[in-house]
């Protein structure tokens, strides 16, 4: 799997787009965004998506990619299970999200420790194939 | 003013990324404002990004 950078990141994002869509065809209830933009004179990549299916399969994205440093700034795929939510999420800029990790949501709420804090299971950073493998594991079921 | 024209050319005859679509900078900021509200320290990253080789004139804020 290439991973991803500046100079694929469109490329990717865009085979990315066709296989979710396909996964969903005929079975989509909501979609929005699913194009690659980059305001003008800026560094960065960003790529939206929110599908959901007729069952009530939604599936939520935000990325981007900062063009200079060849990093992501931000991502996170939300993948919701009925009121269930796996949330991969990365943002380097941020104190506490700085390093890739995955929140857990069950009956709408986080999972927390005892002193309240929401569990960060640590995880390396997500190709967004490795995501769209998931959701296809979870679709077949 | 001048800077600003030459980025406008530059942006209509630059190389086009293909399946990229070039976002207008105000619209931008606004959806980016919309979704990440709540969140100062990453909209001071973006603003920070969008802002680095703009015209000052062009400039944005997302943390107003």
């Amino acid at each position: 799997m290439e991973p991803v950078c500046s100079h694929n990141f469109s490329s990717i994002f865009r085979s990315f787009e066709n296989r979710l869509n396909s996964l969903f065809q005929g079975n989509t209830k909501v979609l929005e965004g699913g194009a690659v933009r980059s305001p003008s004179n800026s560094i960065y990549y960003r790529y939206r998506k929110r599908i959901v299916s007729k069952s009530d399969t939604e599936i939520e994205i935000s990325v981007f990619y900062d063009k200079e440093t060849d990093d992501y700034l931000y991502y996170t795929y939300n993948i919701f299970f009925n009121n269930n939510k796996l949330m991969f999420h990365c943002e380097p800029t941020h104190k506490e999200h700085f390093q890739p990790h995955i929140n857990v949501y069950v009956d709408d709420k986080e999972l927390k420790n005892s002193s309240d804090e929401g569990f960060h299971i640590l995880s390396h950073k997500y190709h967004p194939f490795e995501i769209l493998d998931m959701i296809e594991r979870y679709l077949r079921r | 003013m001048f800077r600003s024209l030459i980025f406008r050319i530059k942006s209509l005859f630059g190389k086009k990324e293909e399946g990229v679509i070039i976002a207008d900078r105000k619209e931008f900021a606004r959806e980016v404002k919309e979704e990440f509200g709540g969140n100062t320290e990453l909209l001071r990253a973006i603003e920070k990004g969008m802002n680095k080789y703009a015209p000052k004139e062009e400039y944005v804020s997302l943390t107003d």
